[in-house]
Formats: structure tokens, sequence, C-alpha cells
């Protein structure tokens, strides 16, 4: 049967390859993993190895030719008639350690604190998975043993088809529609920046990996993207005179706002009216938007505003680009769009950098307010604390009255290094009035 | 990713145990290594080789005792030599994302010099590690089977007089340098070896 071999891709954003030399011609027998030609890229020479062991039936590209990813480059006839096709070509699986840290360099992602934008619906409480039968090594990611948890299943009761027999998501998925155990009721939560639900209650097991001391401590070793974070963290403090500034913001105006739009059939967030804020804010204070290089703050002209999103595997801070060319619903389509793709496993290395502000949403659960640190190379962070409906005094005719409104604190976290206590508070106090000015729209 | 440090080894023979670290890891039977080493005097042609880009001739290199290897490597021509750190990282990919390990390789350089006082930083198009507009490491990788091959090489005490008989890397006008020459400071080859391959095991994974 005819196999055919196809131009890999070669990096996240490479369209194309080069036929660099073939190293077999029509004709020939070749066994499977053979070097059948060589391709370049900048700086890397790769040769294509054999899928499978047959012969040489059709040559599609020259030397020199500039091949698209995914088209063929050469047809070869397998000797038996009947062989199972070679696996297909590895699609990108997220389920993957080192996913979005490894790409993102210096200006990488890490995240100040854990974001949730809605109210996290009422789920089931996740059971923990049962322990692993004696003696039965099973391994498993911490993404199988959340879906494990969820579904009540016994993860060694599932055949594995990763690597060294580990159970994959596919693995359970699959076992699932098998009716291998029925799924508890997880209600779909709309798909905000809200990661798992409410802490359970039981205590949850050690995650895979975890090893137990004889006192009982818990010890586990970091995954690459705890690593990436710790030592972000260390570094944005090592680096940055940290300053933080406190607003007190009535969200009257946002919530009326909002409520005409939940009757239009519109749904938002509050997240994108602060961004939204922030932006003007930042046209008006173009400092906060900066970076120090070496001895010289860099003003930077594009504004991309990172969200701070949380998910499974950590926190995660995806960029909205050109965050000053979108509408206020552009914004919120867009942040639901990033939640969506980051609880799917779906933000791409290269949205992970190249901020130049950011804000972070803790949510219901995010207290009053805190003291984000901020994400390096960038100069300033605000975060939203929760909102919630205090007595406050206005005056209204020339008197005094105490009302109720929803309040939000805002803290923004600046670098003393080029950002000083005036524009840091004036920035603060803008973002504070154009959200109290209540003048939106859509 | 385990880390060797071999000393100096011959070109050819560090080549010859690259490969079949390539056939064993493609065929599952060991884990990613990093080797460490440093060369004799060499200079070697990647697939992009451009003759014209080796400034003397190859008899008065072969007078010297100096070979010229022509391997299946990306870039261009470079020297290797003694007080420079020659990193081979054995990696089998699960997918061939070449950018992504390339660009792991020059932050695991970055940091390692970080750790040195050194700011160097990558120039977007021109793979490698950049000091101040200077070349101080050069990265050309191969791939066989899916598994990484060749690699960097880090000037820590190179004599820079032997990339004068080159264009490194193809390129006219670029220089190279090296720590010693940046700070000023004769580093130790072994504190530079331990950095770096603390760096790469932090950078260079998820690749299978």
């Amino acid at each position: 049967m005819r196999v055919d071999v196809v131009m890999p891709q070669l990096g996240e954003s490479v369209i194309e390859g080069v036929v660099v030399k073939w190293l077999v011609k029509v004709g020939d027998t070749v066994a499977k993993d053979q070097s059948l030609l060589e391709i370049s890229t900048d700086k890397v020479d790769a040769e294509i190895p054999s899928p499978a062991a047959g012969r040489i039936v059709e040559i599609l590209a020259k030397e020199g030719d500039t091949v698209p990813i995914q088209e063929i480059l050469c047809r070869i006839e397998t000797e038996k008639v009947g062989d199972a096709p070679p696996p297909p070509p590895e699609k990108w699986d997220e389920e993957e350690e080192g996913f979005p840290g490894a790409m993102a360099r210096k200006t990488g992602p890490p995240i100040p604190t854990a974001p949730r934008a809605e109210p996290p619906k009422e789920v089931a409480k996740p059971v923990p998975p049962p322990p692993a039968k004696e003696g039965v090594k099973v391994r498993i990611s911490p993404v199988v043993a959340k879906m494990a948890a969820e579904y009540r299943l016994d993860v060694s009761r599932i055949p594995g088809t990763g690597i060294e027999g580990r159970v994959t998501k596919k693995d359970v998925e699959e076992y699932i529609a098998r009716g291998g155990k029925e799924a508890a009721a997880v209600p779909a939560a709309k798909p905000a920046l809200a990661p798992p639900p409410a802490p359970p209650r039981t205590k949850p097991a050690p995650p895979p990996g975890a090893k137990v001391t004889p006192e009982g401590d818990q010890v586990i070793p970091f995954t690459p993207i705890r690593k990436m974070i710790a030592e972000h963290m260390v570094k944005s403090k090592r680096t940055s005179p940290h300053v933080h500034t406190f607003a007190e913001v009535d969200m009257h105006g946002v919530v009326t706002f909002r409520n005409e739009k939940k009757k239009e059939g519109i749904s938002l967030t509050f997240l994108p009216f602060v961004i939204w804020a922030a932006i003007e804010a930042i046209r008006e204070f173009p400092v906060l938007n900066a970076q120090v290089v070496g001895e010289s703050t860099v003003i930077k002209k594009a504004i991309h505003i990172g969200v701070a999103v949380d998910t499974e595997r950590g926190l995660i801070v995806p960029v909205i680009r050109n965050a000053d060319d979108k509408s206020l619903h552009g914004l919120a389509k867009e942040i639901d769009d990033i939640a969506a793709r980051a609880a799917a496993k779906k933000i791409l290395p290269d949205e992970l950098v190249g901020g130049t502000f950011s804000v972070t949403n803790p949510g219901r659960m995010g207290n009053l307010f805190g003291t984000p640190i901020i994400n390096q190379p960038q100069v300033g962070i605000l975060r939203m604390g929760q909102v919630v409906k205090r007595p406050v005094v206005i005056e209204a005719g020339g008197e005094d009255a105490i009302v109720i409104r929803p309040m939000m604190h805002l803290c923004l976290g600046y670098d003393h290094r080029v950002v000083d206590g005036v524009a840091g508070n004036s920035f603060l106090f803008r973002v504070r009035e154009i959200l109290e000015a209540g003048e939106f729209h859509l | 990713m385990e880390s060797v440090w071999l000393g100096c080894v011959e070109y050819k023979k560090a080549l010859a145990l690259q490969l079949d670290l390539v056939d064993r890891l493609a065929g599952r039977q060991c884990q990613d290594t990093l080797l460490l080493l440093t060369h004799p005097h060499v200079y070697t042609f990647g697939r992009s080789g451009d003759q014209a880009n080796l400034l003397v001739s190859e008899e008065a290199l072969t007078r010297e005792g100096i070979p010229v290897e022509r391997v299946s490597r990306g870039g261009d021509v470079t020297y290797h030599g003694p007080g420079q750190l020659v990193g081979y990282p054995i990696v089998r990919l699960a997918r061939p994302d070449l950018h992504r390990f390339v660009r792991c390789l020059e932050s695991a350089l970055i940091d390692a010099l970080g750790t040195f006082g050194v700011s160097s930083h990558r120039i977007e198009g021109q793979t490698g590690v950049w000091v101040e507009g200077k070349k101080i490491a050069s990265i050309g990788v191969g791939v066989r089977r899916w598994v990484t091959y060749h690699g960097f090489a880090l000037n820590v005490t190179t004599d820079l007089t032997y990339f004068q008989r080159i264009h490194l890397c193809g390129l006219k006008g670029r220089e190279a340098t090296s720590m010693i020459e940046i700070t000023g400071r004769d580093v130790p080859m072994e504190e530079v070896c331990d950095r770096v391959a603390e760096s790469s095991a932090c950078h260079i994974r998820g690749f299978s």
C-alpha cells in the first residue's frame, strides 16, 4: 500500500521547508527510519526518516524546492499489502510538559495571582482518585488525574496507550465513551477565566509524582511551569522596586451599562471595562506602558495587554495584541476566546510574549485587594478586587447622602525605577475616573 | 536530560559518539543526553557551508595540523578549539519543532552567561548568542531519526584570532567574542560547564 511522506512543520509559525538533498531515488528500497532526504531551516538541518519500509515510487519535490508543510515529498509502496498505515504525523499534543513556558523566553509569562472573572458555578465536588492497586504502577498526568476524579474513575482500570503504558487523556475519553463508568454530573461552566470549582471539602490526594515523607509531608518536585513561575517571581522582585497604590472604584456606572447590555443579550464581565479604562489611561500616561532596557526607558508604542488566566497547570498571561484598536465588545469577545482556549489548552506559545502591560482579575474569591508582582519586562500591572456592595457617601444636590454602591478596589503595581509616584498615582486615578464616569459604548 | 563532561575530544571521534547516541536514543535505549566537551583546533562546514567563507587555503591549515570537516548540521562555517565549550544536546523530538529547540539552546546559553554577569541576547533571524554586536556562541543543529545532534559552541577563553580565518557562520563583518574578552576575567571552564549544564536542563525540555 501507498505511504506518503510529507513536509513536516519544523516550528510553530513555520509554513514551509527547503529540500536540500535527496538521499534516495525512485526505485530504491528503503528501510523504516532510513533517512530519505535532508531539509533545512535556519541553522538546523534535518534528515527525514522513512515512516515505513518499502520502495520509493515517486518523488515530488526537487532539491532546492521550497515546499509548504504537509505537502507530499515522496511516495513509498510498502512491501506487504494490507500493512497497517503508519501513524499519522503527530498532532500538536498540548498534554505535555514544557508547553507554554519553554517557548516564551525572557519576555516570559508567569502570573501574579489566580484570576477568576465569574463566580464559579456549583459543581459536584471532585472526589480524589482512588489509589492505584498494590503493585500496579499507573503513571498518569495531572490532567488525567483530574478527569479521573471528576468522572470517578479508577485509573488503574483504564488501558493506557501512551508512552510506557501511560493513561492519556484520550484513553480516558474513550473509556468513558465505551461506558466504562458513569460520569458525575458536571455542568457546562461558562468558559470564563474560572478554573476548577470550589475547593473540595475532602482532603485532596497527593498529586502524582509527590513523595510522602515519614512525617506525612508531601514533597512535590517542581513541574517546568512551576519552576518557571518561581524563577520569574523572584527575578521580578529583584529587578523592579515595586510600589503599590490602591483606588476604590464605584462600579455603579459599569453595572448599569452591563445590565442594559444584558437585556440586549450581550454578556460582559467587569474585566473588559477595566482593560478598556487602562488603555485609555495608558494613552495619557504612556510611561506605564514601557520597558527598561539598559539605562533607557523605552516607551512602547503598541499596547498589548496581558490578561492573567488560571489553568490546570499553572497561571499564564496570554496577550491581547493591539488592544487599543479594540472596542469594549471586541475586548470582551477576545477575553472569552482566550478563556475558552486556555481551558482547552489551545493557547499558542507565541501568544504569551510581547505584552506591554498586564491586568489580573482574581474574581469573586480574590478578596479585597492584593499587591501583584510585575510581569517582566513590563513596568505596570493592575489587579482587580472583588466587587462588594457597600454603603458610601455621595454628594447629591449639595447634600451628603448614603447610598449602596458596588465598590471594587484596584491595585496598581508599578516599577519605581521609571514610574514615579505622580505618574503611578495619576494613572490609577484616571482609570478610576473613566470607570466611574460610566460613558461606555460597545 | 543527563549531562556528561568528556574533556577534550577529537572532532570526528565526538561525531561518532554522537551518532551512536542518536541511534540508541531513536531506539529508546537511553535518555536525552548533553555532551559537554572541547575540541582541538578544527574548522567545520555545515550544509549551507560556502567554501568561500574559509579565508585561508585548506593546505595551509593541513600544514598546521588543523583539519577541516564537512558535516550534516545546519549553518555555515565555524571554528572550534581550546578554551571553547562545545555542547551537543542529543534530544529525541516527539514533534519536529526545531525552531523551538534552537531557541531553547539560545535561552540556555543566555541564562548561563547571565550568571557570569554577561548580558547577551538573540538577534531575530541570526541564530546564535550575541553580546554588543559580536557573537559569543554559535549554534548549528542536525537531526536524524528525529533526534538532534551537533549543537552549540560557547567562547570562554578561545583564541579569537582563529576566527579571523573565516567569515563566521558566513556572516561578513560579524566578529566573534568570548567571555574573557567581555568580562576581563579568566573564567574557569569547569564553572561555565556546570552553569551551562544546569541551564540546559532547565530550558531544553518538553520535546519528547
